[in-house]
């Protein structure tokens, strides 16, 4: 999806969330096309389905529409706001699935012959997205947040409302975790075995 | 094995999520029907906070009479009326009721003035039946 380029790319997300409540319509255009890709993104990385993720990503936007009018500014980021919202129905939906097999997690699409290379990306991106399946909930949200999605620790802090001592400890047991998931897969992934 | 999740994570961080066509309508017009939501409240609001227009006969009834102030005289005169009926001073009911006698206590002796003093000629008519 080509975003589109006029004045509005330049205006920060707060401004443009007050000119939404204002009544700016073109303000929410810029910004559903702006946000959008990282709601989305965020959500299908915590739910591994794409149409929970899209529903997830709808109703955080909603929510962003709604709050624009009592949008305090200077408070926080638009973007923690939304990966906080986010995190938070990601994890409602991750409880009441819980228990009903959720984690079946679909294998890439290998049927059309591709690159060598391509098939190689689709697999690791695979074994991450497997071996992040096995973190605990928090623990993958801040491990996602931290290190695919560049959140800063304090902004995660904000988004999971916990202190940046604990981000700091989530993600380095997130990433153990994740190294110990993966260990055995370093060869299949096409990684040298440096012995580290 | 750090450098394996690094770059596991940096590609990772190159695949984008590209958004339907369709969710992006879907986000869009929730966004649009927030604003006319909103916009339809305003109006409600304005419409609350306005000061009730009255019947144009009234309203010209009003202003003929001289504005509210003018209108509120009258009532209070008219109140003032209906309280001096209902009270009914005896002396008011017998000028009205032109009730007078030669024995009657709204004598000359008793009032001071007799009621052929305030209307000269109903004795005159009264005999005239």
């Amino acid at each position: 999806m080509q975003m589109p380029f006029d004045a509005l790319n330049d205006v920060s997300d707060e401004a443009l969330l007050v000119a939404f409540g204002n009544g700016d319509r073109e303000a929410a255009r810029v910004l559903t096309y702006r946000l959008t890709p990282r709601v989305l993104g965020y959500a299908a990385r915590i739910l591994k389905d794409r149409a929970e993720a899209e529903d997830v990503a709808q109703e955080a936007m909603l929510r962003l529409w709604k709050i624009a009018p009592e949008w305090r500014q200077g408070e926080a980021k638009v973007t923690t706001w939304l990966y906080r919202v986010v995190t938070n129905l990601c994890t409602d939906r991750l409880r009441k699935a819980r228990g009903t097999g959720l984690d079946e997690i679909a294998e890439p699409e290998d049927d059309r012959p591709s690159q060598e290379a391509e098939i190689m990306t689709r697999q690791r991106l695979s074994a991450l997205e497997k071996a992040l399946a096995t973190l605990p909930d928090r623990q993958r949200q801040a491990v996602v947040m931290r290190h695919i999605e560049g959140l800063g620790n304090p902004e995660i802090a904000e988004a999971l409302d916990i202190s940046v001592e604990a981000v700091e400890s989530l993600t380095a047991r997130g990433k153990r975790a994740l190294a110990k998931a993966l260990a055995s897969e370093r060869e299949r992934l096409g990684f040298e075995d440096d012995g580290s | 094995m750090n450098e394996m999740l690094d770059a596991l994570f940096a590609e990772a961080q190159q695949t984008v999520e590209t958004p339907s066509e369709a969710l992006m309508a879907r986000i869009l017009s929730d966004a649009n029907a927030e604003i006319d939501a909103r916009d339809a409240q305003e109006v409600s609001r304005r419409d609350a906070q306005r000061p009730k227009t009255r019947h144009p006969l009234i309203a010209a009834a009003v202003a003929a009479l001289g504005g509210w102030r003018a209108v509120a005289g009258l009532a209070t005169a008219g109140v003032t009326g209906i309280a001096i009926g209902l009270g009914a001073p005896g002396a008011v009911t017998s000028l009205a009721t032109g009730y007078a006698d030669t024995t009657s206590v709204y004598d000359e002796a008793v009032n001071g003035y007799g009621l052929d003093d305030l209307v000269p000629s109903f004795y005159e008519l009264a005999a005239e039946g």
